[in-house]
């Protein structure tokens, strides 16, 4: 059941310190998360962004205990309402997650039953979970239709997924993780497979849906655009490191870190055309021999021997004393990278 | 990016000539699909189901050296288009000309080596079986773009056009990172040495760091090699930064075309404004770009393309196929002219961009 509220901002709802998971390959352990802490409070929208590979999807299934099967935790701790949850037997441990935390998936059209009508996918869940009848099921079905902009759900509930739209499947799926009353929602890339016009609606539902209910929100996604319009806080991973972290603005606006600086760069504008696009030379690093140090060294224009020097990743520190705003770059201070596109257009809104 | 702003963006192949001759060119093209009907109503001899009308009238025309960017939602045509184009379908009705000579009855191999694509999915279009190497040799030597004691040669100068090292011509696809594996699908492109390339959401399944590799790749390509580009896309940022030109499809219509600057700085058509309006823009209040003056009010009722198999779909109730605009359903500023179709209306003013709105010609329609 949904906590009262005495838990303010301060203290997260779910919680992830010092992350690892591994995942078991013939050539080796390939160490898809190294280490990552996160949270998310009640009503927070937090984003988690990097390229495909950073670890970004893992590490959200992990805070679930949904990883692919041989992946597996190998460290840290994931505590809900301050309990570490990792340490529960294995029952009672999915019970607690699954009770607090729902997730929305990328491809709806997987993510439904094809040969079950939708209402009645959305129905199961309060039946199972929290023992309605039916008929209450069905109402309630009804109901969480309706909140996330179904129009006309009676006559949907019996349609099937492959009569629904795009958008329309998405909103199922969130309806459906709303069934068990969460305190959090995970959503890994929700809009990427909708088009723009779409992907603005169902962002809307989910941000409705958010200060409604203060729900916690972690949202995966490759766009900076769409994280930075829904998020307060963002997280930018970097092969299975955090390598950044704070409130949105500062983020973006004075990256403290050359990668989020060069990612943002690379994001074309809609509103301008530049003579050319910024992108990153070379390959982020196979995650089964780590390089050592920072391992975004090699392809870092600010790189120097400081940065591999120490063999042990680079650990985020406060870009000014008791900040918020991390980064995991050993150079911050000498460094000063003024990301064009985002300072530049801050700079046309102040004047 | 050289700029074609004193092309005319009429789409009719007669209207007056650019700077450079049209090098590919299609008229009131239309791509039907025929629907099986399922065996109920075969059985109860109903009407025959409507065909899918992927493309529905079509008129374009590529100016050599010009990039014209194809954007609209999933389902508007826009890959049928390409695919037409290219010779991959046999058209319904209508016209493809490659530099002024009409395609009827399917391209020629001569002329099917002029216009070559990009497809979207770098690890499916490519043979998983054969190494990079192979594949070009194949095509070389098929088309006898060079004598057979050239091809090697050939093929390592393909590699360094991509940006690719030479031993690549030795490895197979899954050996490759995505963004590669799209350098060996332009070098696969360019071993036929082709006049037209069309990029088919070339960039769409990359990273945005690789994305802008390949996006300054093809802008460098188009220069060096003095190539026309059709780029299609649903990313409205990335045909900006690519295209001197711009083609707006909506449910297998062009509604909207001009320059670049023009259509992204001044859209005049109900769609395309709620379409650059809908794009993710950094650090805006999410409410910004849902918009309440882009107000879609029956997209919460499907308003996506995609939807019409849908018997719920708000364009099977409204009104029925070929009756008025197709975008009316969804449009906000809908009236009573718009329950016949228009054509694309060239917009008042000297700039070569063209609506299929009636607003265009209505000048007491506030908003045109």
């Amino acid at each position: 059941m949904t906590a009262p509220a005495q838990s303010g901002p301060a203290a997260p709802v779910l919680e992830a310190v010092d992350l690892h998971v591994e995942i078991p390959l013939p050539m080796g352990q390939l160490k898809a998360v190294r280490g990552v802490s996160l949270s998310v409070g009640a009503g927070e929208a937090v984003g988690l962004v990097g390229e495909s590979g950073c670890g970004k999807s893992i590490t959200l299934r992990a805070l679930l205990g949904l990883l692919p099967v041989p992946a597996r935790v190998t460290g840290g701790a994931l505590l809900l309402d301050g309990v570490d949850v990792l340490g529960m037997a294995e029952r009672r441990r999915q019970r607690a997650l699954t009770d607090a935390i729902s997730m929305v998936f990328q491809d709806s059209l997987t993510a439904l039953n094809p040969v079950m009508r939708v209402g009645d996918q959305i129905a199961e869940v309060p039946r199972r979970r929290l023992g309605m009848s039916k008929a209450e099921a069905h109402a309630r079905a009804i109901d969480l239709m309706d909140q996330v902009g179904i129009p006309e759900p009676e006559q949907r509930y019996r349609a099937y997924p492959h009569q629904l739209s795009g958008g329309m499947r998405q909103r199922i799926c969130i309806a459906i993780a709303m069934s068990t009353e969460p305190r959090v929602i995970l959503a890994d890339e929700p809009t990427t497979a909708l088009d723009v016009t779409i992907q603005a609606q169902v962002l809307a539902v989910i941000d409705k849906l958010r200060v409604e209910r203060e729900l916690g929100l972690v949202l995966v996604s490759h766009d900076l655009a769409v994280v930075s319009q829904t998020c307060s806080r963002i997280y930018v991973m970097y092969a299975g490191r955090v390598v950044e972290a704070g409130q949105s603005l500062p983020l973006l606006t004075r990256s403290e870190h050359p990668y989020t600086d060069a990612l943002l760069r690379s994001v074309p504008d809609p509103d301008a055309t530049v003579e050319r696009l910024a992108s990153i030379p070379g390959q982020p690093p196979m995650l089964v021999d780590v390089p050592p140090g920072c391992a975004f060294a090699p392809r870092c224009t600010f790189a120097r021997d400081v940065c591999t020097a120490d063999p042990n990743p680079p650990e985020l520190e406060p870009v000014s004393v008791g900040g918020s705003h991390t980064t995991a770059c050993v150079r911050h201070q000498d460094i000063d990278l003024a990301s064009g596109a985002v300072s530049a257009f801050v700079a046309e809104k102040e004047a | 990016m050289s700029s074609q702003a004193g092309t005319p963006a009429q789409t009719r192949p007669d209207a007056s000539a650019g700077t450079r001759p049209e090098v590919l060119g299609v008229t009131d093209l239309k791509q039907y699909f025929a629907v099986s009907a399922p065996w109920t109503a075969r059985l109860a001899r109903s009407a025959p189901i409507e065909p899918v009308k992927a493309v529905d009238g079509v008129s374009l025309s590529l100016r050599e050296g010009e990039t014209l960017g194809l954007v609209g939602e999933s389902g508007c045509g826009k890959s049928t288009l390409s695919r037409t184009i290219l010779g991959l379908y046999a058209p319904t009705a209508g016209e493809i000309r490659y530099a002024g000579t009409s395609l009827s009855g399917g391209p020629s191999r001569a002329q099917r080596r002029h216009v070559q694509m990009v497809f979207q999915d770098p690890y499916s279009s490519l043979n998983p079986r054969m190494s990079v190497g192979q594949m070009l040799t194949e095509l070389l030597r098929y088309h006898k773009i060079v004598p057979s004691a050239e091809t090697g040669n050939r093929c390592r100068e393909l590699m360094d056009l991509v940006g690719l090292p030479q031993q690549a011509l030795g490895r197979r696809p899954r050996q490759f990172s995505g963004g590669q594996r799209q350098r060996i699908g332009i070098a696969r492109a360019l071993a036929l040495e082709p006049k037209v390339l069309i990029a088919d959401e070339a960039v769409s399944a990359l990273d945005v760091s690789v994305q802008a590799t390949i996006i300054n790749l093809l802008i460098d390509l188009k220069t060096e090699l003095d190539l026309s580009m059709v780029f299609v896309s649903h990313n409205m940022a990335v045909v900006r930064q690519v295209s001197d030109r711009v083609a707006v499809m909506y449910r297998g219509r062009i509604v909207e075309t001009g320059p670049t600057d023009a259509v992204f700085g001044a859209p005049s058509h109900p769609y395309t404004k709620l379409l650059i309006g809908s794009v993710p823009r950094m650090l805006a209040a999410p409410t910004q770009t849902a918009g309440e003056n882009l107000a879609d009010p029956l997209a919460a009722v499907d308003g996506e393309p995609e939807a019409d198999d849908s018997p719920y779909s708000a364009h099977k109730v409204e009104h029925g196929e070929g009756h008025g605009c197709r975008f009316r359903p969804r449009c906000p500023v809908a009236f009573d002219r718009c329950s016949t179709e228009p054509d694309l209306l060239p917009l008042p003013g000297i700039t070569p961009q063209c609506a299929a709105c009636w607003h265009v010609e209505t000048p007491d329609g506030e908003h045109a």
